[in-house]
């Protein structure tokens, strides 16, 4: 297969760069271990090992987004994109190849993060693997809103949006706070955010409850499922440029 | 008796290419015969690259044809980026694999078999003298090994058509000269179209030679046939008589 060849070439890039990983694998972990910590002295609800590892997971995976997009970004201000648009790879094995290597990075911060749950409180059971699984199409958004960025943008404006989209996910999702004290205006806006329901279903899942489950991966999927379609659509017209 | 033995790689009817109001490459006409080695010259802006990534299916023309192989560059671009590539005038490599890796990668994307992969990837590093550096990441190499590597990781698919655009641009005399020779051994393996504003290069490597003026070809054939042309006795004296007649 075509693609996996260039997939092979973007692991190589996550891979070699060691930050990536760091970010990826070891930074929910440390804020799974810190909030657990706050939460015995403050028992907020939010806090409690099985809200607060399943949003702090999915907030990792908000970094595959801003590493995926920068990869894009930079291989577009080389030459290198223009040597492989004008090879028979086409959109798809161009989606493809991006998104692959990413999801050994999103099972590192799965693991790594139920891993540490275990430690801080999360009960052992098979809701984990559930929980596993939950975390899916938010993984498959991730990716793709990726793409969909670095065909877009430049690597500095991804940066730039990259770096809000973290923060914005950090406050709106629901991660480490409370959505109900944001106020009625921002709990809408954080309702139409695929972040807060990826979320809200893991803490589901994880609890063993079965309220709303599927409205919540719902949204998350129709999200992944639009930015595939534009990032397939980017692509077929960044290939076939009028203004290249 | 005479046997026409002639095959057309590249014919471009009426090739044209607007961006808003600028034309960069007006009402082309081109044919280039398998085995050429044919040279493009001509100033910065003059259409060059344009042209280039029109006959490689990177951007679409405004007007006129072309074919490639007799495939139509618009209508089977799929087909025709089989038998192609390209060397970039920017080095498009991946920095961060090694030589090795590079041409591993792009003989898998073009779909070559692991057998062929091998093979092909030793012959590409011998000839183009990279076996020091093939375990070495591509960002450490000198700008003349770059290129190398870049026109290699082109060539490695054995391509039909190969497209050369500046491939000496920036390099220093020695590696520029080093380049030479391998670019005149290709001619036994593909036909080449090789974009260049270096006079020099043009004389020394081409069977033929088109100078293209703000999008146009001006003129076309042998560097004697342009020497006669314009009655001079260099390429360089033929091109500035040609610009000036533009102007």
């Amino acid at each position: 297969m075509k693609y996996s060849y260039f997939a092979g070439r973007n692991s190589k890039e996550i891979l070699r760069d060691p930050l990536s990983l760091i970010l990826a694998g070891v930074l929910p972990v440390v804020l799974i271990v810190l909030f657990s910590l706050i939460a015995r002295n403050a028992p907020i609800e939010v806090f409690l090992p099985v809200n607060i590892v399943p949003g702090l997971t999915v907030f990792g995976f908000t970094f595959i987004t801003m590493f995926l997009g920068l990869l894009i970004a930079k291989d577009k201000s080389s030459s290198f994109l223009t040597r492989l648009f004008v090879s028979p790879l086409k959109p798809w094995d161009f989606i493809l190849g991006y998104f692959i290597p990413v999801l050994p990075m999103a099972v590192l911060i799965t693991v790594s993060c139920l891993v540490a749950g275990l430690f801080v409180g999360v009960p052992l059971s098979v809701n984990l693997i559930y929980t596993f699984l939950s975390f899916i199409p938010f993984v498959l958004f991730s990716g793709f809103f990726g793409i969909f960025l670095g065909i877009l943008c430049r690597e500095s404006q991804v940066m730039a949006i990259g770096n809000i989209y973290i923060i914005a996910s950090s406050l709106l999702g629901g991660a480490w706070m409370d959505l109900n004290i944001l106020g009625k205006t921002l709990q809408k806006i954080t309702d139409l955010l695929p972040i807060s329901h990826a979320i809200e279903a893991s803490r589901i899942v994880l609890s063993g409850r079965s309220d709303n489950l599927w409205i919540h991966l719902g949204v998350v999927c129709l999200y992944a499922l639009v930015f595939f379609i534009l990032a397939v659509f980017l692509f077929r017209r960044k290939m076939r440029s009028d203004n290249k | 008796m005479i046997f026409c033995n002639i095959v057309i790689m590249i014919k471009t009817r009426n090739l044209t290419k607007k961006f808003g109001d600028l034309t960069a490459v007006d009402h082309l006409n081109l044919s280039i015969a398998r085995g050429e080695l044919f040279s493009l010259l001509g100033l910065n802006g003059a259409g060059k690259t344009t042209t280039i990534k029109m006959l490689s299916c990177l951007i679409r023309p405004t007007e006129g044809s072309a074919s490639v192989m007799g495939k139509d560059l618009v209508n089977k671009a799929q087909d025709i980026k089989q038998i192609i590539n390209v060397s970039p005038q920017e080095t498009a490599i991946a920095l961060n694999l090694t030589v090795h890796e590079n041409l591993k990668m792009i003989a898998g994307v073009y779909g070559l078999s692991k057998n062929s992969m091998a093979v092909k990837i030793n012959e590409m590093i011998k000839m183009f003298s990279l076996e020091e550096v093939r375990n070495k990441k591509a960002k450490i190499l000198s700008g003349g090994m770059q290129r190398r590597l870049s026109i290699a990781m082109a060539l490695i698919t054995e391509p039909r058509i190969l497209f050369l655009d500046e491939p000496t641009l920036g390099l220093d005399v020695l590696a520029r000269r080093e380049l030479w020779a391998i670019i005149t051994k290709l001619k036994e393996t593909a036909t080449i179209l090789l974009t260049t504003h270096y006079m020099e290069e043009a004389e020394a490597l081409s069977d033929k030679v088109a100078v293209m003026i703000k999008g146009q070809i001006r003129a076309s054939g042998t560097v004697k046939d342009l020497l006669e042309m314009t009655g001079t006795q260099k390429l360089e004296d033929a091109f500035i008589r040609l610009n000036q007649k533009e102007a």
